[in-house]
């Protein structure tokens, strides 16, 4: 499970969700932005990075397919945000909005790092704006997965990263994330990776293994429930920055900072990353 | 008299376009090079083959840095700078990788340098030795590799682990270069002399290398042995 080789022959999927309420709006504890552009822009970065592995001397493999779907910027509405709904790491590589120069740091040849200019892709821009419509997102996500599972049935199980800062305004989302986690592939069932983010300069927890742990809030606990329980794989992972994970550990980050928020993207993404042929 | 044959096949169901291997030879000088372009930088093709052209070109003995700083040089002229994607542009930020192994035969003997798990191997009426990796599980994911460091930057490190050999060779000894996929396999079956099975298919070897792979035997990779012989 969790080990079937991605080659283009048998891409990987990725969906992430993003809230886009108006809340997200408030500056991002531990960032110096608003949650919406840190989200943003870590899942720019991840796509970056993406296409950073996919990228050969001849261009960009089609290892990987990328859905971004955002609810709440208009009321009670979700959408795809990237120009077509599930979309191939080269086509993504083709037709960024724009690209910024930033720096990123890199080996100095010493031993140390220093930093270069590089090319920082943006796919789409951040939003905040109205509710939270996130069983709305859930479904479509669920669609999406149906069809990709269909065509692609003994592809890496897709993996879905859900951004958010507060509690589903469209009913509870539990139901269609728990039917998500259900489809499989030959390779294993879809895993649904939930980060809350915070404003306030509360405590982090991430990878809880029980509810009790978690405050007396139902919006936590709902959570809590639709994220998957980590396969080992990940735990392996994840083990290196949080000793504290064990079997039964939940892909879910509570009251996550900015630093747990980029942890927890690339965990999740990892797994499949490692598995490229 | 020294003779070779060599051969080289892309990964099963990638084009030759996508091969990242690369030999180079020169019988004269007695100079022979193999390295494996990592799969995991861009342009490492091109660095495999800088590495093993610079060092069939005689110029820097068995001293390895300055063999490499010329490879660079060689490496940065390949790169289409003008007409660079974003992304690739990214990438090569963060430089190539290749495995390298030189072999120089001169005067009844040899020196091999290497660094990863492109190997050498010695079969002389006693049986087969081999270089730098002596056991299969010494194989893994992670083989040591030679850098070009970031082309941004110029900078890079000096190289560390490189390996060294030297012995006596006879008449009727034989060398065989191989990359790691190749050379896993003839470490696995060292005992039922791998090396006969690639002399007897040398005139249908692409043959025997993709039924190996296809039999599972073989880890399905880029694969270049050359076959060395001195009479």
């Amino acid at each position: 499970m969790y080990d079937a080789e991605i080659s283009r022959r048998n891409p990987g999927l990725f969906i992430f969700l993003i809230d886009q309420s108006r809340s997200m709006i408030r500056k991002m504890a531990g960032g110096s932005e608003s949650k919406a552009k840190e989200a943003a822009d870590a899942i720019n970065r991840q796509i970056g990075e993406l296409i950073m592995r996919c990228t050969k001397n001849d261009g960009v493999r089609d290892y990987f397919y990328v859905g971004v779907i955002g609810y709440g910027g208009e009321k009670g509405k979700a959408s795809y945000l990237l120009d077509g709904e599930v979309v191939p790491v080269s086509r993504l590589a083709e037709n960024p909005l724009r690209t910024e120069k930033r720096m990123m740091k890199v080996p100095d040849g010493s031993g140390g790092t220093a930093d270069v200019e590089y090319e920082f892709g943006v796919w789409f821009e951040p939003v905040a704006n109205s509710d939270t419509p996130m069983v709305r997102a859930m479904n479509m996500a669920k669609e999406a997965i149906e069809s990709w599972i269909s065509e692609h049935p003994s592809s890496y199980p897709p993996i879905v990263i859900n951004i958010t800062d507060g509690q589903s305004t469209d009913g509870d989302p539990y139901p269609v994330a728990q039917s998500i986690m259900e489809m499989e592939t030959e390779d294993g069932n879809p895993l649904i990776w939930n980060c809350h983010v915070s404003t306030e300069n509360s405590a982090p927890l991430s990878f809880p293994y029980s509810e009790n742990q978690l405050p007396n809030d139902m919006y936590a606990r709902s959570l809590f429930k639709m994220s998957s329980v980590l396969p080992t794989k990940y735990i392996n992972y994840a083990i290196e920055t949080f000793p504290d994970i064990k079997d039964g550990s939940r892909s879910y980050v509570f009251n996550a900072q900015l630093e747990q928020m980029i942890e927890f993207i690339d965990i999740g993404t990892r797994g499949a990353i490692s598995s490229m042929e | 008299m020294i003779s070779v044959f060599h051969y080289h096949q892309p990964k099963l169901g990638n084009s030759e376009s996508e091969y990242e291997d690369a030999f180079s030879y020169d019988v004269g000088r007695g100079l022979f090079a193999m390295a494996d372009g990592s799969s995991e930088s861009v342009f490492s093709n091109e660095w495999a083959k800088s590495l093993v052209d610079t060092f069939v070109s005689g110029k820097h003995d068995m001293k390895l840095d300055d063999m490499v700083e010329t490879a660079l040089g060689m490496w940065r002229s390949k790169l289409p700078w003008s007409n660079m994607k974003w992304f690739v542009k990214n990438k090569i930020a963060r430089g190539s990788m290749s495995t390298f192994l030189g072999l120089e035969i001169q005067d009844g003997g040899f020196k091999s340098v290497a660094v990863g798990d492109t190997c050498l191997f010695i079969i002389t009426p006693e049986g087969m030795k081999s270089f730098p990796i002596k056991n299969a599980s010494e194989f893994g994911n992670t083989p040591k590799l030679i850098w070009t460091g970031n082309p941004l930057l110029r900078t890079r490190r000096s190289v560390k682990w490189a390996n060294y050999m030297e012995g006596r060779l006879s008449e009727s000894d034989i060398l065989i270069m191989a990359t790691d996929s190749l050379a896993h396999w003839m470490i696995s079956r060292a005992k039922q002399s791998p090396w006969k099975m690639l002399i007897d298919h040398s005139e249908n070897e692409g043959e025997l290398i993709s039924g190996l792979i296809n039999s599972g035997e073989m880890k399905n990779d880029d694969v270049t042995f050359a076959v060395i012989s001195l009479r």
